[in-house]
């Protein structure tokens, strides 16, 4: 224990430990800060842009209105139907706007995720009436059945809950973007646009970004910063790994010091900058509430015949569910503890290798890079797991076809294999001689 | 049981033979010197000694143990070269791990820190640290344990006049109060003053040489005239040389009261006698260039 409190002593006091650490907190709070002038820009849009809507539709109706006398005077009876037609979408405009501008203002989200849940839901009716993939198109591409199903299931949750929902870049598409949409062209970049989501809050925020391999990147950060400790010793000008080599110490105590130390600190340092968000969320707007629903995808239902699944995706029927954002979260923490123990013990492995740590950063970036884009994605394949968001929503086992893609089995494998590394780690580290 | 005892060692680095069948024991206390030239091996031959490098072939004993086994590192210990020091750390730090790891109580820290003389920046991080203060603490670090054997690679480095002095009185302390001290060195004057076993390394191969065997004293005149004397000298079958400020002679501790006598009986004045011993700088010359010595290879 000893041996181990002195090498977390070692690293507590090194600059370079402190400067990494400045620095990673400068860009998460900064992305933070960002994230949040943005979605806050887009709030304040919507908040204007209802607003003005009081203002200038009662404005716009009555002009109509004088017009509409006028042409009804004059026996115009083709303008005053125009007229009358316009007023009347006015008018629906202008009670949906009031609507929406009350209840933000009465913080009453559930009412208004029950006016949206109800639309999407009659949607989803008309769709299934008419055989028709969707009510609504993108440039001559249909959304997703899958996806106004799971939007409206999402809305109705958000109803029940009544929490305050993601900021949203257009609050008029007010879908859940899904893995079967496949929009492309300019249809794809205005549907990805438009349905953005942006946290302003702290957990908000971490659901935000996870997608975005924040996580796999703050990890490799930590590796690089805390995982040198024995290849760092044993260049020309620093031999620290000499001075153990004439103390009464046991090869595998030192190991497990320098190994479990450098895990250790690669942990807390992942944890503290996902923290970071939360810390700075509390003098923002909070925390946020972990009743938001997260979508989890199912697949094809199971025939009634309980025979085998279909290999074919289907969107009229196709299965999903929800889970609450604090059980996600759970979910990415401790998978994430997986993932950071299977690349600390990869990147201590390459490090008694390559004594430069930009090299060993770069073999692991790009071994990773190469290892999700070009393997194959199977149970098996450890680098599958690095996207934890679509290991936990299932996306990858239904897309795959192949429901071993799931946390149970990651979290065995990355385990598993990061401990066969962690071995010829110490196979290496005895053999390891500072020439 | 020999404190140290190596058979047949020989280090291969990078198909050049560092160390080539050397056996030597050390089974005293006392202070052994190493000698020869940059990158001969004597780094390498204590690192090989204390297993930081392994061996080719051959075996190395450490107080009845294989060099393998930590636990001899109890009773040894190994001063190196300042880049084993951490430089984001104290010297207290330092001094409190091997306290940890050898299982010495604390307090020992600052009994070994006075004794070095390093108790002024003991809290203060090495990385602020002189050559001569990191060489203070590297001793400081190999006494903590009190070993049965020392090595010591280039001790004398960097040290200050009056560091150097202190080292020497420590290292003669525990030669005389039990401990084998094998240290390697390039500053000949300072062996000379340590020790007279001499263990020079040259081509892979080990000669143990006791200097008491190669000694010689000379004796620097000041005078008010040389050259009578010089003559009067060379007659009387002394072997004379000449600066423009003195008059070096090659006696034996009994002659030279009789050269005094010559002197004075010539009228001339004596302003100034130095005596001078000369032994491993002279073999060291020797050695290195070639030239023939009797020899005692181990």
């Amino acid at each position: 224990m000893k041996y181990f409190l002195f090498e977390c002593k070692k690293m507590t006091k090194k600059r370079s430990v402190l400067i990494t650490i400045i620095l990673s907190v400068v860009a998460m709070l900064g992305y933070y800060v960002f994230n949040y002038s943005v979605a806050d820009r887009f709030q304040k849009w919507r908040i204007l842009d209802l607003e003005n809507s009081q203002i200038e539709y009662p404005k716009k109706i009555a002009e109509d209105q004088l017009e509409l006398e006028e042409a009804e005077k004059a026996g115009d009876s083709a303008r005053a139907l125009e007229l009358q037609r316009t007023i009347g979408i006015y008018k629906n405009m202008l009670e949906e706007k009031r609507f929406d501008w009350e209840n933000i203002h009465a913080n009453n989200w559930a009412a208004i995720a029950q006016k949206q849940y109800e639309y999407l839901d009659k949607t989803v009716a008309i769709s299934k009436s008419q055989n028709s993939p969707s009510a609504y198109w993108l440039d001559h591409q249909p959304i997703s059945l899958f996806t106004v199903r799971a939007s409206a299931e999402e809305h109705r949750l958000l109803a029940e809950t009544g929490v305050k929902p993601l900021v949203q870049a257009n609050t008029f598409l007010y879908y859940h973007p899904t893995a079967y949409d496949k929009f492309t062209g300019e249809a794809l970049e205005f549907w990805e646009e438009s349905t953005k989501r942006y946290g302003m809050q702290g957990f908000h925020f971490l659901y935000q970004i996870i997608p975005s391999f924040v996580i796999p990147f703050v990890i490799l950060i930590g590796c690089f910063v805390f995982g040198n400790n024995i290849s760092a010793e044993a260049t020309k000008k620093r031999k620290g790994l000499n001075l153990y080599a004439v103390l009464p110490l046991k090869r595998h105590s030192l190991f497990l010091a320098k190994f479990c130390s450098g895990l250790l600190f690669t942990i807390l340092f992942v944890f503290f900058i996902f923290c970071l968000p939360l810390f700075a969320s509390l003098v923002t707007t909070g925390l946020g509430s972990l009743q938001i629903p997260v979508l989890m995808y199912d697949g094809p239902a199971e025939s009634l015949l309980g025979m085998l699944k279909s290999t074919i995706l289907n969107e009229w029927t196709d299965e999903f569910h929800f889970i609450t954002l604090g059980k996600y979260l759970g979910i990415v923490l401790v998978l994430t503890f997986a993932l950071i123990f299977l690349m600390f013990s990869v990147y201590f492995l390459l490090s008694l290798f390559f004594k430069n740590p930009s090299v060993n950063a770069a073999i692991l970036l790009i071994g990773t890079f190469f290892g999700m884009t070009v393997l194959p994605k199977s149970p098996f394949n450890p680098f599958t797991y690095v996207d934890l968001h679509k290991v936990i929503n299932g996306e990858f086992a239904v897309f795959h076809f192949n429901e071993a893609i799931n946390v149970t089995n990651g979290l065995i494998l990355l385990c598993t294999v990061g401990l066969l590394v962690t071995v010829l780690c110490y196979l290496r580290f005895r053999r390891y001689v500072v020439e | 049981m020999a404190v140290l005892a190596v058979q047949n060692l020989t280090k291969v680095y990078k198909s050049h033979k560092v160390l080539d069948n050397i056996t030597l024991t050390i089974d005293s206390p006392g202070i052994w010197a190493l000698v020869g030239p940059n990158g001969v091996g004597k780094t390498t031959f204590l690192n090989v000694i204390t297993n930081i490098l392994p061996t080719t072939s051959g075996t190395v004993e450490l107080v009845g143990k294989p060099n393998k086994d930590s636990s001899v590192f109890k009773e040894v210990a190994f001063l190196q070269d300042n880049t084993v020091l951490f430089d984001y750390l104290t010297g207290h730090d330092h001094l409190k791990y091997i306290c940890d790891v050898q299982k010495i109580h604390k307090d020992k820290i600052k009994e070994v820190a006075e004794y070095v003389g390093m108790e002024g920046y003991l809290k203060k991080t090495v990385g602020n640290y002189s050559l001569g203060m990191k060489q203070h603490l590297l001793l400081a670090m190999s006494l903590i344990n009190e070993p049965k054997l020392l090595l010591l690679d280039e001790p004398l480095n960097g040290l200050d006049p009056s560091s150097a002095i202190l080292m020497r009185g420590i290292l003669l302390k525990l030669a005389e109060n039990g401990t084998s001290i094998l240290l390697s060195s390039h500053n000949l004057a300072e062996i000379d003053r340590v020790t007279k076993q001499i263990l020079f390394l040259k081509d892979g191969k080990l000669t143990v040489v006791d200097m008491n065997q190669f000694e010689e004293t000379y004796y620097n005149f000041v005078l008010s005239d040389y050259e009578i004397l010089k003559r009067l000298l060379i007659e009387h079958g002394y072997e004379v040389k000449q600066d423009s400020l003195r008059l070096q002679l090659k006696l034996e501790s009994d002659q030279l009261d009789r050269v005094i006598d010559l002197i004075k009986t010539e009228g001339v004045q004596i302003f100034d006698i130095q005596k001078e011993k000369i032994g491993s700088e002279k073999i060291y010359k020797e050695i290195f260039s070639g030239a023939q010595y009797e020899k005692n290879p181990v």
